[in-house]
């Protein structure tokens, strides 16, 4: 019966998810009549801007599926344990080293060292002396890690010019801009072997949101999870940052409001999720692109501004339903 | 004489001429700064904070009475000798209080109310922030005007307006429907060109372009990277902020830039320093030269265009 249940919410979401890439072919800065559509550089331009969107928008809400899981905290996001900050000094010192226009895959190389980094030493302050990680350890090293990383980057932003420093803010505020397939392709895999590790091992998710020691009791190799969850989480989002720099809100708010539309069954809510964001992810680019075409304004703002409002919803409906 | 001192008197009298010896070139050196008779008001002692009104400052002559630069401040070669005083556009008040300085040109003040502040320290303050040719003209004539030599500007601002002149002849008999379109990408991610509000797009204009970008009012639009698909230029000019730009294969291998003209042709140019069409200052019509025969492919003598002619490197004045 729930399995059967799984596959209509999957079938539901994945047309919704077609629909929102369709439009998004037709949606841009330029408008361009059909049959010239289909023969320009325009439109394989959009597709791989949608195929980014899918891509981006799967990852940051199985990430932040994960870490809410792992630290068993609703606040938990993919930027929770510093990871954006890692990426964005990464991407801040490229920029004002002047490597960032050397060729497209500077910026999300410097971009995922940087994000690398941090994960490593996140991990290392917040392994506990007895072996092992401790949740709340982690949590806490994550929140120190991302502020030293955040001064760090001020400190670089404050020896910058003011151009450079626009430079830097603008790629801090994320974009779906995409020019190179190759990058394309390694976001696409990254993303996709941590969706499907995450769906397979969705089990030690439902677990570990019961706690550490019912989880052993019920026979889960507690540690060797957390940790396989934490890397999984981790490079998926330092995967994304490096591709599209930080989109906010996706991550937090996706898995909350899959959670309530579907139930907290993670086995179900991982691939959910992942639909669920795609979609939001490239709807919003599709309004951050042609609100103000031929501008563009960042798709963080977009997904907070359409997001938020639908999260509040949600939210009161199941206050009601339960009242 | 020597047995009095010691052992060691070698390395005194070594010690003693490399001292006189420097003394003598800081004398000297100094002696060539002091200001010339009939030259600028004597005592203005000036502090320039971006490297366009250092540039201007030095094409008026005035280069004796600057006390500080920015550390931006890298033409000409000259202007790296004179002290730092501090970040584009954020000056350090108490620095400039200890140089004693009695004028502060800048070109756009970081911080509002940093004019009123460096007002009440006694400074005078003369903020330029030239967005066309016709306001650049203005800034050098009120550069000169407030240190008293008005007289400068005039043969600059000439030599400047000729040069343009001579520039216009390139295309003058070019009707403006087959003059090139150009796409001017200043930064790669996000894709950032040059609107309507910039002084690029004048420059753009001067060499005898058409700025695709030209109808947006924002100085620095972001825009879609589609848009410029769609706008089809016929050159592209990068000129980053940082120190390279985007090389040609990269562009060609953008998704779906192949489409675009200036690409098929191999119409692009990252050779233009940002410095010759983004500051703004004397050089801007060395930018307009370079870039209009860029554009037109040929020197005024009808001559054919050589990538590497040393007018890139304007000479110094």
């Amino acid at each position: 019966m729930r399995r059967t249940n799984d596959w209509v919410i999957y079938g539901a979401l994945t047309a919704v998810l077609a629909a929102a890439s369709l439009a998004s072919v037709f949606a841009g800065a330029v408008h361009v009549p059909l049959s010239e559509l289909l023969d320009s550089g325009i439109v394989r331009l959009r597709l791989a801007r949608i195929a980014l969107g899918i891509v981006a928008g799967a990852g940051l809400s199985v990430a932040g599926v994960i870490f809410q899981a792992l630290l068993r905290n609703p606040l938990a996001d993919p930027y929770v344990l510093g990871v954006s900050s890692g990426s964005a000094l990464g991407a801040a010192g490229a920029i004002l080293l002047g490597l960032a226009a050397l060729g497209p895959w500077t910026l999300p190389a410097a971009a995922f060292v940087g994000g690398t980094l941090t994960i490593v030493l996140v991990y290392l302050l917040g392994r506990q002396t007895e072996g092992g990680v401790g949740v709340q350890t982690l949590l806490l090293a994550g929140v120190i890690v991302s502020s030293l990383m955040g001064s760090l980057l001020m400190f670089l932003v404050s020896l910058s010019s003011s151009q450079e420093m626009h430079n830097v803010i603008w790629w801090l505020l994320g974009n779906l801009q995409i020019f190179d397939w190759g990058l394309l392709w390694a976001v696409t895999g990254t993303v996709l072997a941590g969706t499907v590790a995450a769906a397979l091992l969705a089990r030690g998710l439902n677990l570990l949101t019961l706690g550490e020691e019912p989880a052993a009791h019920l026979g889960l190799t507690v540690e060797r999870t957390k940790v396989v969850f934490f890397l999984v989480g981790s490079l998926v989002t330092a995967a994304t940052v490096a591709a599209c720099g930080l989109i906010g809100f996706v991550g937090l708010i996706v898995p909350h409001a899959v959670r309530l539309a579907c139930g907290p069954d993670h086995r179900r809510l991982v691939l959910a999720s992942a639909l669920a964001g795609a979609s939001l992810l490239v709807l919003a680019d599709a309004f951050a692109r042609t609100v103000l075409a031929p501008l563009e304004i960042p798709i963080g703002v977009v997904t907070a501004f359409l997001g938020g409002p639908f999260f509040l919803f949600l939210l009161r409906r199941r206050r009601r339903g339960l009242g | 004489m020597i047995r009095l001192l010691g052992p060691n008197a070698w390395k005194w009298l070594i010690a003693v001429a490399v001292a006189a010896g420097l003394a003598a070139g800081v004398a000297l050196l100094g002696g060539r700064r002091t200001i010339r008779p009939g030259g600028p008001a004597a005592g203005t002692r000036i502090v320039s904070l971006a490297p366009s009104t250092t540039e201007i400052l030095f094409r008026l002559g005035l280069e004796d009475l600057l006390v500080g630069v920015t550390d931006k401040c890298d033409y000409p070669p000259r202007a790296r000798d004179i002290p730092r005083v501090g970040g584009f556009g954020s000056p350090n008040i108490e620095t400039l209080l200890a140089l004693r300085v009695d004028l502060v040109v800048a070109s756009g003040l970081d911080k509002r109310g940093a004019a009123g502040s460096l007002d009440k320290a006694g400074m005078r303050v003369l903020d330029v922030q030239p967005r066309n040719f016709r306001e650049l003209f203005e800034a050098i004539n009120a550069i000169a005007q407030a240190v008293a030599r008005p007289e400068r500007a005039g043969p600059v601002v000439a030599a400047m307006r000729a040069e343009l002149d001579r520039t216009a002849g390139l295309y003058r008999t070019v009707p403006p429907e087959r003059r090139p379109r150009v796409y001017v990408e200043i930064w790669n991610d996000p894709i950032t060109t040059v609107g309507g509000g910039s002084f690029i797009d004048e420059v753009i204009d001067r060499a005898g372009g058409v700025n695709v970008a030209h109808n947006l009012p924002q100085p620095f639009p972001r825009v879609s990277p589609e848009q410029i698909i769609q706008w089809n230029p016929d050159v592209i000019v990068l000129t980053y902020m940082s120190r390279s730009s985007a090389s040609t294969e990269e562009l060609a291998g953008r998704i779906g830039w192949d489409d675009i003209s200036a690409v098929k042709t191999g119409r692009i140019v990252r050779d233009i320093p940002n410095d010759l069409l983004l500051r703004p200052g004397p050089r801007l019509v060395d930018g307009v030269r370079v870039l209009a025969k860029r554009l037109y492919g040929h020197t005024p003598t009808g001559g054919l265009n050589d990538p590497k002619e040393s007018d890139l490197h304007a000479k110094d004045e």
